[in-house]
């Protein structure tokens, strides 16, 4: 049997501070099952499985060794554990997918389960439209968001001040929250996502 | 636009504010509370659940490294033994004289211990009289 995790991520583990990245962490995860939940994915996570499970599968699998976790390389816990839990999300909808034949590529769907996703898909591409379509700006950071830029990159491209654009990071965020919270594709408060 | 194109757009824009929403500790705290749920109840699970990891990780490094430690000792014994071949006869003298004079706790016993075979003597001898032990073959050899 081999060492578990090196004498260094012991010593970066122990002095963490787990008072608050443990929130972070959950609270990430409840917005990406929830995300995944306004999209019909899933009306719950598969396999019985709850956001809560992965945030400590994610937590746990670091400690065993699972993951091997290089701090000198990603030195922000919270950043590798995100792209843990992201990377546990995808597989077990991947799995389950596989199992039960659940289909997650579109192509794949029948009936009104095709339809629901559409519907969703399309309600929250027009609710994340109409969010910033009063405000240039905003929605400058909106479509650099979805094509993958960095704030850095969206502050660059369209000539806005980088902390502008955390700004209306912020605002973006507010106005699509109000407006999920009460669409109809969101089902997050019947889901046993929202309670683990 | 292919159907999972578009999804990735929402996906990346629902990732990043995720993360906007868990910056620090306090927006976290803020968005989970927004969202009905209790962040000192989280926080208190959270902590007691990593404690156990903490433990379970303590206790799996020790185990290993109390395995590593006698496997190296198993192998410290096995050189000295095969050293010890080539003294013939004289080999227990040897390992008799050194646990009289460094481990005297074994005098009481000692007539039990004249009954006994190099390959056990070996095993009796702690780590710090193995390492000399051999270190001193070894330099004779030469």
């Amino acid at each position: 049997m081999e060492e578990v995790v090196s004498s260094t991520v012991q010593e970066h583990l122990d002095s963490e501070d787990w008072d608050a990245l443990y929130p972070r962490l959950f609270s990430y995860a409840r917005r990406k099952a929830n995300g995944l939940s306004f999209l019909k994915e899933r009306s719950e996570l598969p396999l019985g499985r709850t956001y809560k499970d992965l945030v400590q599968d994610a937590i746990a699998k670091v400690f065993r060794g699972e993951r091997n976790w290089n701090p000198d390389k990603n030195p922000d816990l919270y950043v590798y554990l995100t792209s843990v839990i992201d990377s546990l999300f995808s597989g077990l909808l991947n799995r389950s997918g596989h199992r039960n034949r659940d289909p997650l590529d579109p192509s794949e769907m029948e009936g009104s389960q095709k339809s629901d996703y559409n519907d969703c898909l399309k309600a929250l591409e027009t609710l994340v439209r109409d969010t910033s379509s009063d405000d240039e700006n905003l929605d400058d950071v909106r479509q650099g968001i979805e094509d993958g830029m960095s704030p850095g990159e969206i502050a660059d491209f369209f000539g806005i001040d980088v902390k502008e654009v955390y700004n209306l990071k912020r605002k973006l965020r507010r106005r699509i929250d109000r407006k999920m919270k009460t669409h109809p594709c969101n089902d997050q408060w019947r889901s046993s996502l929202a309670n683990p | 636009m292919t159907m999972d194109a578009r999804k990735q757009r929402l996906l990346n824009l629902l990732d990043a504010l995720a993360h906007d929403a868990c910056v620090d500790a306090e927006s976290a705290e803020k968005d989970l509370r927004d969202a009905g749920l209790d962040p000192d109840e989280i926080k208190k699970q959270g902590v007691r659940f990593v404690q156990g990891l903490q433990k379970e990780l303590r206790l799996r490094n020790a185990k290993v490294k109390r395995q590593q430690k006698e496997r190296a000792l198993s192998e410290l014994r096995e050189r000295t033994a095969e050293r010890l071949r080539a003294y013939g006869g004289q080999a227990k003298d040897i390992l008799l004289k050194r646990l009289r004079l460094h481990q005297p706790e074994f005098n009481l016993n000692f007539r039990k211990l004249e009954a006994l075979d190099p390959e056990d003597l070996v095993e009796i001898l702690d780590e710090i009289e193995l390492l000399k032990l051999l270190s001193e073959m070894e330099e004779d050899s030469r």
